[in-house]
């Protein structure tokens, strides 16, 4: 039974309205949504974060939340399904005759059985699916780490599909969006300015210590170290170093694109932080300003996120792989996005010793000219930029995997 | 009754130092020089090549009642790693005298003081704090170091574009955008004009660009020094019709104008190279006269002790005023107005 286009019925008796919220906060846990639906006239056409597709609906974007009593969507005939929601009886359809305004319309009991059934269902279907966002808990347990044959710990984190971006206020470049990761080995920890040096021969960081990160590295620097790095293990580089166009398929190390640092920094987490939402928190995890120090620390002392990388916050930022576009989550792919084609500027990760809470966060993205090493406006200061290495699973012929605790 | 000549002297006297006084004292006031104490004046005016009014340029610097903040390393040797103790800030006159601290904190660095527009107020570690010149009180800020001309407000580039944010409130204004984000350095003291330098834009390793304050256009680049080097720090003399920047082996000044294609009229003031050593960052005073750096010898580095220095435009005199102690050449000092 279909309720005309604008009408509102909850209930034979009641009406009740909605407010929908059109982005999901960070700091919540993740709620899944059975529904289908298109394109909200208010919000823009991309599928909604927090959706799980029905698989038994047509397809569809899922647009918008709702704070109560549930969660749904505009489906393109106007109408949504809803299933299991507290508040919301089952097989509910959903008007939304404009903007901001969602009217519940109560099914008959039948109705409700068979739609909690197919809810059920549809749950199932979901999680066998896959199409469920990956987190330690999910993936069982943490990731091995594998010992590179340059003797380099690399954790081993499994594809998945995660939220990437925020709500965060002020911010417009980083709307959340459901992006899926191949599956891929990093850096357990950002590159020492020991394991540079041996590389590259030379340390032009700042900050000298070897077990410090390396600094004042420009982009190409940094993808130079990647090439020679899989030269010195036998791998395939990745990095044409006349153009810096990057090859994906060679097995060699590379920068991480920015979905693959944001699911790193993650680890199933949806909040600010790798571990929660409070920057007093943050010091347990990160240096950054409020820790009061100057310049990086050796890497690894602070605790690691849950996929057992050190440092995805704070100590110093991290060259992605990936241009900078501030439209670009808009446009991207929702399976390993690489940033647009081109651009002027490189992408940072992460925030950096000298960092505020805000700029650490596990979404903030940072953009840099990528010829930019800090050395000469303030560089009796900086040393802030160093970065990570990744590359496909399996590749090289590492230590046997042992799992980290 | 004829009156006796003491007594005529007597009322004569009083009468005479009462007519010639006020007569004598113009005399001397106009062979009085004027007063060469600065005053500060808002909107400011500069005249960089005007002549030099006392020969010595510490008297003439002694005169003007012009102070700097300064951020100073103490003098110590460095860790074994190169890193150096972190530095606090000291008040300096103009002449070298005076040095004073203004802060205590061995274990924090505090560095790149920059002055606002009307020398009330100056922020330090690129706007995290605020401090008044007449109190000397540090505040937490959260700001930036680019003044804008109503001293009120900072400027910063962020990826959102140029957001100006109240000082005082932390207020911040809608994001201008910008074609691309730049580190912006200074602004022009009628707030239309940003100037900052790019790494390898355009074909140049090192260029200074300009861009309108309202984000409108796009960025310009400004000529490289023929004999290249550095082109890096450019500032805006306080009244806006100059700008000096590191060329590389010396300070160089020319004129800003932003309607000349180029944003210059193509003429450059190179200060002679033996006298300001290699990559001086200049910071002018109020008046234009004056320009503080840090002088590092040719061939040298910034990582030994390098005196800060102050050049007088006109004819390239300098001094030095070497307080003990390692000054960063990025910026470390900025001009205060003397003291009331």
């Amino acid at each position: 039974m279909r309720a005309p286009t604008g009408s509102v019925i909850l209930s034979k008796r009641s009406e009740r309205r909605i407010s929908p919220r059109l982005l999901p906060s960070e700091g919540r846990r993740p709620e899944c949504a059975l529904a289908q639906g298109a394109s909200h006239g208010n919000t823009a056409a991309r599928p909604h974060p927090f959706a799980f597709f029905f698989p038994l609906a047509p397809s569809g974007a899922f647009e918008q939340r709702f704070n109560r009593p549930s969660r749904g969507s505009n489906a393109k005939d106007g109408g949504l399904r809803a299933f299991g929601f507290p508040g919301l009886a089952p097989g509910a359809r959903v008007q939304s005759p404009l903007p901001g305004l969602v009217r519940f319309r109560a099914p008959r009991r039948g109705e409700a059985c068979l739609a909690r059934a197919l809810a059920a269902l549809a749950l199932v279907a979901v999680m066998s699916a896959g199409c469920q966002e990956v987190s330690p808990e999910t993936a069982g347990g943490a990731p091995p780490v594998v010992t590179t044959k340059g003797g380099v710990a690399m954790v081993r984190l499994p594809g998945g599909w995660f939220i990437m971006g925020s709500a965060a206020r002020g911010q417009t470049d980083e709307p959340p969006h459901r992006v899926f990761v191949s599956p891929f080995d990093i850096d357990a920890c950002e590159v020492t300015q020991a394991e540079y040096e041996k590389v590259a021969g030379r340390n032009p960081s700042r900050w000298k210590g070897g077990a410090n990160p390396v600094e004042q590295i420009r982009w190409a620097d940094a993808a130079r170290y990647c090439n020679a790095r899989s030269h010195l293990d036998g791998l395939r580089p990745a990095y044409d170093e006349k153009t810096w166009a990057c090859d994906f398929s060679a097995d060699g190390y590379r920068l991480p694109t920015e979905a693959e640092w944001e699911y790193a920094c993650r680890a199933g987490s949806r909040t600010q932080f790798c571990f929660g939402d409070s920057p007093a928190a943050l010091a347990e995890v990160a240096w950054f300003k409020d820790t009061g120090d100057r310049g990086p620390h050796p890497v690894g002392q602070k605790r690691p996120n849950a996929w057992g990388i050190f440092d995805m916050h704070g100590n110093v930022w991290e060259w992605c792989n990936d241009f900078y576009g501030e439209e670009y989550y808009a446009s991207s792919p929702e399976r390993d996005p690489a940033g647009p084609p081109k651009g002027t500027s490189r992408v940072l990760r992460g925030g950096c010793w000298n960092s505020r809470a805000d700029l650490c966060r596990s979404a903030y993205r940072n953009e840099e000219d990528p010829g930019y090493t800090d050395t000469c406006f303030g560089r009796d200061i900086h040393g802030f930029v160093g970065f990570r290495c990744v590359r496909r699973p399996g590749a090289g012929h590492e230590a046997p995997g042992r799992t980290q605790s | 009754m004829k009156p006796r000549p003491w007594f005529v002297l007597f009322l004569a006297l009083p009468a005479a130092v009462l007519v010639l006084a006020p007569a004598s004292q113009a005399e001397q006031k106009s062979a009085e020089k004027p007063s060469l104490r600065a005053t500060w004046q808002m909107p400011p005016a500069c005249d960089p090549f005007g002549q030099p009014r006392i020969k010595d340029l510490k008297e003439e610097l002694r005169q003007t009642g012009y102070r700097l903040v300064i951020a100073l390393h103490p003098d110590t040797p460095p860790t074994k790693e190169g890193v150096y103790p972190p530095r606090d800030l000291y008040l300096v006159n103009a002449d070298g005298s005076g040095l004073k601290p203004i802060t205590r904190t061995p274990d924090k660095d505090e560095r790149v003081p920059r002055t606002s527009p009307d020398g009330k107020r100056f922020t330090y570690n690129y706007g995290d704090f605020l401090v008044d010149v007449k109190t000397l009180q540090p505040r937490k800020a959260d700001a930036g170091y680019v003044w804008t001309p109503d001293s009120k407000r900072t400027a910063t580039c962020e990826k959102r574009g140029i957001v100006c944010t109240d000082i005082d409130t932390g207020d911040e204004s809608p994001p201008v955008k910008v074609p691309r984000k730049v580190d912006i350095v200074d602004l022009s003291c009628d707030g239309k004009w940003f100037i900052f330098e790019i790494r390898d834009f355009l074909g140049q390793k090192y260029t200074i660009d300009f861009l309108a304050a309202d984000g409108s256009g796009d960025i310009r680049k400004m000529p490289n020094h023929p004999k290249g080097g550095g082109e890096c720090h450019p500032a805006f003399s306080p009244d806006g019709q100059w700008m000096c920047w590191n060329s590389g082996e010396s300070l160089s000044i020319r004129r800003f104008d932003p309607l000349l294609p180029d944003g210059t009229d193509g003429k450059i003031t190179t200060l002679p190279k033996e006298k300001i050593g290699q990559d001086p960052c200049g910071r002018w005073s109020h008046c234009g006269r004056y320009i503080a750096f840090v002088r590092i010898p040719h061939a040298g580095t910034w990582k030994v002790h390098s005196p800060i220095c102050i050049v007088r435009v006109a004819d390239a005199e300098t001094i030095t005023l070497s307080p003990p102690g390692l000054v960063g050449h990025h910026w470390d000092y900025d001009w205060l107005p003397p003291e009331e």
